[in-house]
């Protein structure tokens, strides 16, 4: 401990900078500084906006436009009746529910169609052959009737304002083509492990997506809850085949030159996986997809008039380096202190712990003030478990994600995807999608 | 040598040289077991209807069960008439040979009509028995016929002329019998009827869940693999080829590129869009539009009579009760029961320790009972068994000469005590129709001692004799 006290003490700034460059130059800068001053600029306009948003939501409950509430999914006929309640208690009520069954092997169909004989339901398709995610969602699509397009997962719970929040983007901005809303943990107080998701979803989806709104890089709207102008789906024909559904829908927007913004008002809960198990099959799938869509599919936005083979080969390199980056600069950073400052590796392994949990209780903090009273009532002692998020996000997760980028380069085992029917996956690959 | 006659309720002259004219309205006049058959002028279809309808639905067995021959041309007879009587000859063809042939085929109904007790005297009234009796008369197997002439869809045509009203009391009598087990019925065909009038005239269409109207249209959906795109199949045409709308790519094989998740319904009303097209029923008879689970779903059976119903189209319908008895209760034969009555009268005699008792119980009205009761009977006849059984132990011995006539050996129980019995099951008995029904069941009864009870035939005479006297 001694020994600590005088290792910082004889640091001068630039061994400081020297030893914990990794945070000081990347974590810090990005997490910490840019985030505050983002999220301020949030506030700030949201005040500035006051009066914006009071005649958006005006104009919302005047044009009442059909709001067509799609869920397409396999075996989530569980799911349902508590959705259809949630639906029920909300503020904005012009819509329309449409359920796609993508084959379920249980009794789904039949929990729908008492659903839809009650009323509950408004259209119910039941496709014997399962299609895959893109396949359902795009079945939706086709017998929507509504103005907006929202797209919930079965197993997610909508707050009572949830509809009508996720909606005032349009009304304020018609640029905005999609809205994504704000994913939270519904389960945090069983596990461990579903404690460390809560503050994990806080800071890169309340924070991190807000964040990423006022810097116009918004990249991904979740599946559990995000909106759509009809319009705009049409117009890039609805969602494509392959793992990275979320993410891709968002870049095809965005091609198209509207804006795709986060709204963390419109909260839906989400229960996440409960054990560390669980939790890693679960990353090992979104990372995969990460890369894939990133790098294959959309590889013309980082290079728009991509040229024929070396130029394509050149865009993979840079892609993959800086994909990458953030990702394995960690190894960099220990090896080579691994092999410069050997003596003092302790230390400063205590002190690199130190700083991301400074960071973590900041972000945790900026997040805490989007997030409203009532949440943070129910999240502040989750407080507690601050301490241990360097362990998780620094050693848990990237590992996992290191191995699922590498998994994914190496071989196209995205394809194999459990959601996508094989056949599906085999015409996917064959084409290169 | 019995002769066929040209039946007339008016007199009319027979067409037929050698056959004599049976007149309706002059019936005493005729020796009625004499007549092989009556010949039915098929001339005119309704004219024949009506005549054949004053054969079957007269309550003289001697009339109603007699088989006839329509006559006429054979090409202008008239099938639906054909059907019901027993056979039908066009008037050429008869011959004094054909005549004689007949009345020969005829012979072995007119036999098993001789065969009904006092069947000169009876009169048969209730429209049960008379089909009971003409189905067993012919050992006939009734089978429905399919007819769009009757709105149910079907009618068992041999019974027909049994009875005077064109309603569905044809199918009640059937399965009346069929419940008491006089006739076995087989299942021929499961048929819709509209539960307002009974009607078998039923369309069946697919309608919008929402609005209800017919006016539906049926599409496929299409799943392009390649790029997800899922739309009506309609979209995916483009010439003489499928090419999806999205990617422009053909679709070639089914299965291989895409494939159909599924098909679908759109209301051109009010375009609801759905899956599961509501079913309705409409009526033709009374026009109104039901849920195909709110119609009638009934079998429509063939029937033959049963070995009990052949018993009882001789005897009488009151023999149902001793089939329930017999049951219920352990009935011995008259043999056995003399068996048993020759060794307990030994035993009594031999030991002299106790006594024991014959019972002879006469039960005086269950024809008239039967009738009153209808569909009931079969329940109060069980119930009646059940008080039988209350009343007698497990170690006396029951016979039963004929269904209402009965001899119960009792053992260990002295005449007193068998008095007491006899008279716990009248009081019984009584309980039990002042509760069902505003009839009497009459009871009569005697008790013996064993040891002076000789011989049981003469006994039972002697106790008929002496009950009818009274
Ligand atoms: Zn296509
Ligand atoms: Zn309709
Ligand atoms: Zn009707």
């Amino acid at each position: 401990m001694e020994g600590l006290l005088e290792f910082v003490s004889n640091l001068t700034p630039a061994q400081m900078l020297a030893y914990f460059w990794p945070f000081f130059l990347l974590d810090m800068i990005r997490y910490v500084f840019l985030e505050i001053i983002l999220i301020s600029s949030y506030f700030f306009k949201k005040y500035l906006n006051k009066a914006k948003i009071r005649k958006a939501r005006h104009t919302l409950f005047r044009s009442k436009p059909l709001v067509s509430v799609i869920v397409p999914g396999k075996n989530e006929g569980k799911h349902l009746a508590k959705l259809v309640s949630a639906l029920e208690n909300q503020t904005y009520q012009n819509f329309e529910l449409i359920v796609v069954d993508d084959g379920s092997d249980d009794n789904t169909p039949y929990i729908c169609r008492q659903l839809q004989a009650k009323g509950k339901i408004d259209v119910f398709i039941r496709n014997e052959i399962r299609g895959g995610k893109a396949s359902a969602a795009n079945t939706a699509l086709k017998f929507s009737k509504g103005k907006y397009i929202v797209h919930v997962d079965a197993d997610s719970h909508l707050a009572s304002d949830s509809i009508e929040t996720i909606l005032l983007p349009f009304f304020i901005n018609s640029e905005i083509g999609a809205v994504g809303g704000d994913v939270r943990v519904a389960n945090a107080e069983d596990s461990f492990a579903s404690r460390l998701q809560s503050i994990e979803y806080l800071k890169t989806i309340t924070s991190g997506r807000t964040a990423a709104t006022e810097m116009h890089i918004l990249r991904i709207i979740s599946g559990a809850h995000g909106a759509f102008r009809c319009d705009v789906l049409q117009q890039i024909e609805g969602w494509d085949v392959g793992p990275g559904l979320d993410g891709d829908i968002t870049l095809k927007i965005r091609k198209l030159n509207y804006r795709v913004v986060h709204e963390p008002k419109a909260i839906c809960y989400t229960n996440v996986p409960v054990s560390f198990k669980k939790l890693a099959k679960q990353r090992y799938r979104w990372d995969k997809s990460m890369v894939r869509f990133r790098m294959r599919k959309h590889i013309d936005i980082l290079k728009p008039n991509a040229n024929f083979r070396l130029s394509t080969f050149f865009s993979v390199a840079e892609n993959i380096l800086f994909n990458l980056f953030f990702d394995i600069k960690w190894i960099v950073y220990f090896i080579f202190m691994l092999l410069t400052s050997t003596e003092n590796l302790g230390y400063i392994l205590i002190i690199n712990y130190f700083l991301y949990f400074l960071a973590n209780c900041i972000q945790y903090f900026v997040a805490m003030a989007i997030v409203g009273e009532e949440q943070q009532r129910r999240d502040g002692l989750l407080a507690l478990f601050l301490p241990l998020m360097p362990f998780y996000t620094g050693v848990y997760l990237r590992i996992i994600r290191t191995y699922s980028y590498l998994m994914e380069l190496l071989h196209k085992t995205s394809f194999d995807d459990a959601w996508n029917p094989w056949k599906v996956s085999k015409i996917a690959k064959r084409e290169n999608l | 040598m019995r002769t066929p006659f040209y039946f007339s309720r008016n007199n009319a002259a027979s067409p037929l040289a050698a056959v004599g004219t049976f007149n309706l309205a002059e019936i005493s006049t005729y020796d009625l077991a004499s007549i092989s058959c009556f010949l039915v002028d098929g001339k005119s279809a309704s004219e024949a209807i009506d005549n054949i309808g004053a054969i079957r639905q007269h309550d003289n067995p001697l009339i109603y069960l007699k088989p006839i021959v329509l006559i006429g041309n054979m090409n202008t007879l008239i099938k639906t008439v054909e059907e019901n009587v027993d056979h039908s000859a066009s008037v050429e063809q008869f011959s004094p040979e054909y005549l004689d042939n007949l009345s020969a085929s005829f012979e072995t109904i007119n036999q098993w009509i001789d065969a009904i007790p006092d069947v000169a005297t009876v009169s048969d009234s209730s429209s049960r028995f008379k089909t009971l009796r003409l189905m067993a008369s012919r050992d006939l197997k009734i089978t429905p016929y399919y007819t769009v002439e009757h709105h149910n869809g079907f009618n068992y045509p041999k019974l027909k002329p049994l009875f005077a009203k064109k309603d569905n009391s044809i199918e009640r009598t059937l399965e009346f019998l069929e419940q008491q087990q006089l006739i076995t019925a087989k299942l021929k065909r499961r048929a819709h009827f509209c539960p307002h009038c009974d009607c078998a005239f039923l369309n069946f269409k697919e309608t919008c869940p929402d609005c209800q109207s017919d006016n539906i249209e049926t599409d496929e959906l299409i799943h392009h693999f390649k790029c997800g795109h899922t739309d009506s199949a309609a979209k995916f045409k483009h010439f003489n080829k499928m090419q999806c709308p999205k990617c422009d790519n053909d679709l070639k094989h089914i299965g291989v590129d895409y494939d159909k998740p599924s098909t679908f319904h759109e209301c051109n009303e009010c375009s609801h869009t759905f899956q599961d097209p509501r079913v309705l029923a409409d009526c033709y008879n009374c026009h109104r539009t039901m849920e195909p689970d709110n119609l009638d779903l009934r079998d429509i059976n063939e029937y033959e009579v049963s070995a009990l119903g052949k018993n009882a189209a001789i005897f009488g319908l009151d023999a149902l009760f001793t089939s329930i008895l017999s049951t219920d209760l352990n009935l011995y034969a008259q043999d056995e029961f003399k068996n048993f009555l020759a060794v307990e009268r030994s035993r009594i005699k031999r030991y002299k320790l106790s006594q024991s008792s014959i019972a002879l119980i006469h039960l005086g009205n269950l024809e008239s009972l039967f009738e009153t009761l209808g569909k009931k009977a079969e329940q109060v006849f069980k119930e009646l068994s059940v008080v039988f059984k209350s009343v007698f132990r497990e170690s006396d011995v029951i016979s039963a000469r004929n269904e209402s006539v009965f001899c119960v050996l009792m053992t260990e129980t002295s005449e007193t005590n068998a008095n007491l019995a006899i008279s716990r099951l009248s009081a019984s008995v009584d309980d039990l129709f002042k509760t069902n029904s505003n009839i009497d069941l009459l009871i009569s009864s005697a008790i013996y001692n064993v040891v002076e009870f000789d011989s049981l035939e003469d006994q039972l005479d002697l106790f008929l004799a002496e009950k009818s006297s009274l």
